[in-house]
């Protein structure tokens, strides 16, 4: 069952997808987000075949009732707002949040969030310390969340949920934490 | 560790025709920008009507008697020049004008509108221009505000015959002015026939990144584009994240290297030097591709380890462990569930267990491109017969020589065939406070691989003219500029 919906919300995307970039649909592969549950939205990330997995030849975004968005920061704004409750008195889930949105930081290549002890054990025995999982937070009175993300290296995500809906996206290079905690 | 460039570097300044320098960067401004002209030159004609006075050919400008000559007396003004619709002619002659001594100071009394169109021209006839007086267009671009990035950008694409400077097309945005700035210092201390003589050169773009990402970029083949992304908040800094310590290239500007590692794709894609150098070759880290993976993969991994499935002792078994493995190298996401892939084949607990363990389930489960295990300095992944055999990018298997990890120059040059011998170029091309030292940073990890640099890359003789026209002479050819259109 849920295998069968995954299908049909691979093909939905693939064919808004190959719509949004007027390429065929043949030509594109979409990978769903594991564990992603967002209500109304399906991210989704799409590479283009032909171009053989070179930077560059992949997009991302969320397929919801509005249409496909492709703009990341957009993307990942509706994310946060279907994630919160509905009388947005309740903030998303850290984890659900980052697991996504470090999914849909695969702009140029693939990215996923750091969730898990498995998913620690594929990092660098040397950057293992300054790791950790999604934790929220404030930031100048906003809502956010930090989670690291591995994808063309490893980095610190910084998300803020700002007041008028949209998100600040800020990241940080684990070389450069590394180097200034020397 | 090697000092971040910025800290020796400059800007406003006029650079001499030194094609063979390699090293000066110039520290940049700041600003946003846009610029998008897309032109082929259609303008060589115009060019040599002013230096070989053919009778065959004509200006598309209408560049009558005196355009382009070296006027002495009553040579009219740049200001006057540049009135009105600016033809190429008029562009070309005004260049050669301000070559003759006007100032930067010339340059910004000109309206904003007269130096659009000027460095639309510029960049228009730019095929035909010589390596001298696209030299000659420094002060232009020096005397420009920040506030016009158009302008910018299409100075930028006339120096290095680049048609277009702007945003890329897809999650693009535009150059800021501090980010060209920065090129210009980069590429203009490359040789000429790598950059303007690059016919595989033919696009500079930005694409969006997050705020507080290091300068990055990737080089497309078709069409032919070097698109950056980078925060220009972090122009200044440092790579400490695609290197280890001890490497040459780590703490070396992460912008400046990053435009260099994209050129050195383009010249990569101009003479097919990974083909040449990389694959096969010992010297290049000897390495193999592998396609897509599937069974011919499977195959070698299993006859160049100790793993059991060679010698499985039943048939059948064996047979859908290989298809499984088959299957699972198709896909970095199948590759990450790969125990669940094992436990699916329902061998009994001992067999899953042995089967868990083997050497070519292990290359699967830690040298898939989700892993990027190039990016490791612990461990690069599981070695099979003296190689590793990784998939550089999604559904793209290749393979190289262990061995040659001891002389990497940057982690990343060990993703792919490509990657290193950009890398390699960055290193070489990395500036050296003398200039006679030119490789020092690649000599100084790998000097074989630096002498074939000197060889075949840095002497390169620019091997195709771009944007010459189908059919017609070429300009003539001279040190620095673009040769015939060459087969």
């Amino acid at each position: 069952m849920e295998n069968d919906e995954n299908q049909l919300a691979q093909k939905r995307a693939q064919e808004a997808l190959a719509r949004a970039l007027n390429v065929p649909a043949s030509d594109l592969e979409i990978e769903l987000c594991d564990g992603a549950v967002v209500p109304g939205l399906i991210p989704f990330r799409g590479r283009q075949l032909s171009k053989k997995g070179r930077r560059g030849s992949y997009s991302v975004g969320v397929l919801g009732k509005d249409g496909i968005e492709l703009d990341s920061d957009k993307a990942m704004a509706a994310v946060a707002h279907a994630l919160r409750s509905p009388d947005g008195k309740r903030q998303p889930d850290p984890k659900m949040l980052a697991r996504v949105c470090g999914f849909l930081e695969g702009e140029m290549e693939p990215a996923r969030a750091i969730l898990s002890d498995k998913d620690l054990e594929t990092i660098d025995p040397q950057q293992r310390p300054f790791i950790y999982f999604p934790r929220a937070l404030l930031v100048d009175g906003d809502p956010a969340i930090d989670y690291w993300v591995r994808g063309h290296g490893v980095h610190r995500s910084r998300l803020v949920m700002k007041a008028d809906g949209k998100v600040e996206l800020e990241v940080m290079s684990i070389g450069s934490i590394m180097d200034s905690n020397k | 560790m090697p000092e971040p460039e910025s800290k020796e570097l400059r800007s406003d300044s006029v650079h001499s025709s030194q094609p063979e320098s390699g090293t000066t960067e110039a520290a940049p401004g700041t600003s946003s920008d846009k610029r998008g002209a897309d032109q082929k030159s259609g303008a060589a004609a115009t060019r040599r009507i002013a230096q070989h006075p053919a009778p065959d050919v004509a200006g598309p400008g209408g560049g009558g008697a005196g355009v382009g000559a070296h006027a002495d007396a009553g040579e009219p003004s740049l200001a006057s020049l540049l009135t009105g619709s600016v033809s190429g002619a008029k562009a070309q002659q005004a260049l050669d004008l301000s070559m003759k001594g006007a100032a930067k100071s010339d340059v910004a009394a000109l309206t904003p509108a007269q130096r659009a169109a000027w460095a639309t021209s510029l960049q228009a006839i730019a095929d035909s221009l010589t390596h001298d007086e696209r030299v000659g267009i420094k002060p232009l671009f020096d005397g420009t505000p920040d506030s016009e990035l158009d302008t910018l950008g299409s100075f930028l694409g006339a120096r290095f015959t680049i048609p277009k400077v702007g945003a890329d097309d897809t999650k693009g945005v535009p150059w800021d002015a501090g980010g060209l700035r920065r090129a210009w210092s980069v590429m203009d201390a490359l040789p000429p026939a790598q950059v303007e003589g690059n016919p595989k050169f033919m696009a500079l773009t930005r694409y969006k990144v997050a705020k507080g990402s290091q300068a990055e970029g990737y080089y497309d083949e078709d069409p032919t584009k070097a698109a950056m992304g980078y925060d220009p908040k972090t122009l200044d800094d440092a790579d400490h994240d695609f290197s280890d310590k001890d490497d040459p290239m780590y703490g070396t500007n992460a912008f400046n290297e990053t435009v260099r590692h994209e050129v050195g794709h383009a010249v990569d894609a101009m003479i097919k030097g990974s083909a040449t150098y990389c694959v096969g070759n010992s010297g290049g880290g000897d390495w193999k591709d592998h396609g897509a993976g599937g069974a011919d993969l499977i195959d070698e991994l299993i006859a160049g380890s100790n793993s059991a499935i060679g010698k499985w002792p039943d048939a059948h078994q064996k047979k859908s462990i290989i298809a499984a493995l088959t299957k699972a190298s198709k896909s970095a996401k199948s590759m990450d569930a790969i125990d669940d892939a094992v436990e699916a084949l329902a061998l009994g607990k001992e067999a899953t267990a042995q089967l868990k363990a083997d050497p070519v389930v292990s290359v699967l489960k830690t040298n898939n491109s989700n892993q990027e295990p190039w990016m490791k300095s612990s461990s690069p992944g599981v070695a099979v017969a003296g190689r590793i055999f990784q998939e550089s990018y999604a559904g793209q298997w290749s393979s190289y020589a262990l061995e040659a990890r001891a002389r990497k120059v940057s982690l990343y040059q060990f993703r792919a065939p490509g990657e290193w011998f950009a890398e390699a170029y960055a290193a070489y091309y990395e500036p050296t406070p003398d200039p006679k030292n030119k490789g020092a940073k690649l000599a100084a990890r790998d000097g074989a691989t630096k002498s074939w640099f000197d060889q075949h890359v840095d002497n390169l003789k620019a091997a195709g003219a771009k944007g010459v026209p189908a059919g017609k002479p070429a300009p003539a050819t001279k040190p620095g500029s673009k040769p015939g259109a060459a087969a």
